[in-house]
């Protein structure tokens, strides 16, 4: 089955992962409320003092945050060059009811579909989700574009706010899932810097 | 002339110097534009230089970093604020989904009880205000924190503005207290941001307003 690698779309450090090989605990505490979150990945940091917390998919799997370190920089969809077009949708229900926050950019969801051809035709790819995302593109197909030097298919979709929000959004980060066909680089752990263009995340197969 | 034209020449060489993007230099808080002074990169300490347009501190913020400064922990404990909570509903999935307070006897779901202080690192959680929270802030002195600046802003999840006690350990990361009228509301541990990216995270928003630590007095 061929496939292709999505790239990380922000230079930063992973400050959670996936589950792995250890269980999240069932009622952590001082880790929120586990029952209702869909855990497929655990917080790393020095907020988490009972051990792996879970960290909540919100739609789909394997949730991975990436810490700005401070800066706002773009959002930059980044997958080998057979993405040739994306879709953008957009949502806001990224945070709970419970968490204190109800604003966006912080409430933001976008879905990027991705297709071998242009405007969205040719063969369906899969899809990534992005929260948190701030100066977003509007609804609609792009036209990726080809990066010199690395020659990956590319778009800028947004970049990350700055300001806090309840407890939906407390740092500098992106909050991005993978969905459907793929697989999460397993390789990658907490703490690890991610360059973007050029440290890949996600492997799709179609 | 000659002379004029030497003096106009320095006054620009320093001009130009001063304005240049060298990373050590001091930048000045700025009491209305925030996000000027905020969105510096610079590892500098926030400028001591009083501003007669910057409003003072309140006393309850002074209070916190002094009890910090000094892990005060009957203090802190009497200083911790916090928000109430809806008891008995369930949240819908999503990021900060919160802990669900029980209801008391009486009383219907959706009733705000007791006092949860916000634990952050770039998402966040809460505990309930008590001892457990100030073992955390005493954990932040045992880092080494040092104050590095104030920044008065908005939380997005908040109609109230709080005030961002900036703080940098000894490894270089931030931390951060948050503080309302009722108290301490919040502790950050930064999201492996610097301190001046803590900074700039709070301070970028407009109406965000950042004190040097040399405000922090009675």
């Amino acid at each position: 089955m061929p496939g292709f690698y999505v790239y990380a779309p922000i230079t930063g450090t992973v400050t959670s992962c996936w589950t792995g090989p250890v269980a999240c605990p069932a009622d952590p505490n001082g880790c929120g409320n586990s029952s209702q979150m869909a855990a497929t990945g655990k917080y790393c940091g020095g907020a988490y003092t009972c051990g792996p917390c879970c960290h909540p998919s919100v739609s789909c799997n394997e949730p991975q945050d990436i810490s700005t370190g401070g800066g706002t920089p773009d959002i930059v969809f980044t997958a080998d060059p057979i993405v040739a077009s994306i879709w953008v949708g957009l949502a806001s229900t990224a945070c709970s009811s419970g968490s204190g926050c109800s604003s966006l950019p912080y409430t933001r969801v976008m879905t990027v579909y991705m297709y071998s051809g242009l405007n969205g035709i040719g063969t369906f790819l899969g899809f990534v989700i992005f929260f948190h995302v701030n100066n977003t593109i509007a609804i609609g197909y792009y036209i990726t574009s080809i990066e010199p030097g690395t020659g990956h298919a590319y778009k800028v979709i947004g970049s990350v706010p700055s300001g806090s929000c309840g407890r939906c959004y407390t740092g500098p980060h992106l909050h991005w899932e993978r969905c459907g066909n793929s697989v999460v680089n397993s390789s990658l752990s907490c703490g690890d810097t991610m360059l973007r263009r050029l440290s890949w995340v996600f492997r799709y197969s179609y | 002339m000659g002379l004029q034209v030497f003096l106009l020449s320095l006054l620009l060489w320093l001009a130009v110097g001063c304005s240049g993007d060298d990373q050590t230099q001091t930048p000045a808080a700025s009491a209305t534009a925030g996000g000027t002074q905020a969105t510096s990169a610079s590892s500098a300490t926030p400028s001591a230089t009083a501003d007669p347009a910057r409003p003072p501190l309140p006393p309850v913020v002074v209070e916190v970093a002094e009890a910090i400064r000094d892990r005060d922990a009957a203090r802190l404990l009497q200083l911790l604020g916090g928000e109430p909570e809806p008891c008995g509903q369930t949240p819908t999935p999503g990021i900060g989904a919160g802990p669900i307070p029980t209801c008391p006897p009486g009383s219907s779901p959706g009733t705000l009880v007791g006092q949860f202080i916000l634990i952050g690192d770039c998402e966040g959680f809460s505990v309930p205000a008590g001892a457990e929270v100030v073992d955390r802030i005493i954990g932040l002195r045992d880092e080494g924190a040092e104050l590095h600046a104030v920044v008065w802003a908005r939380d997005f999840g908040s109609p109230e503005r709080a005030y961002f006690l900036v703080y940098g350990v000894e490894s270089g990361a931030g931390r951060a207290v948050s503080v309302k009228e009722s108290g301490i509301v919040g502790v950050y541990y930064g999201c492996r941001a610097s301190p001046p990216g803590l900074v700039s995270f709070w301070g970028a928003n407009e109406d965000a307003v950042v004190y040097p630590p040399s405000d922090v007095k009675r």
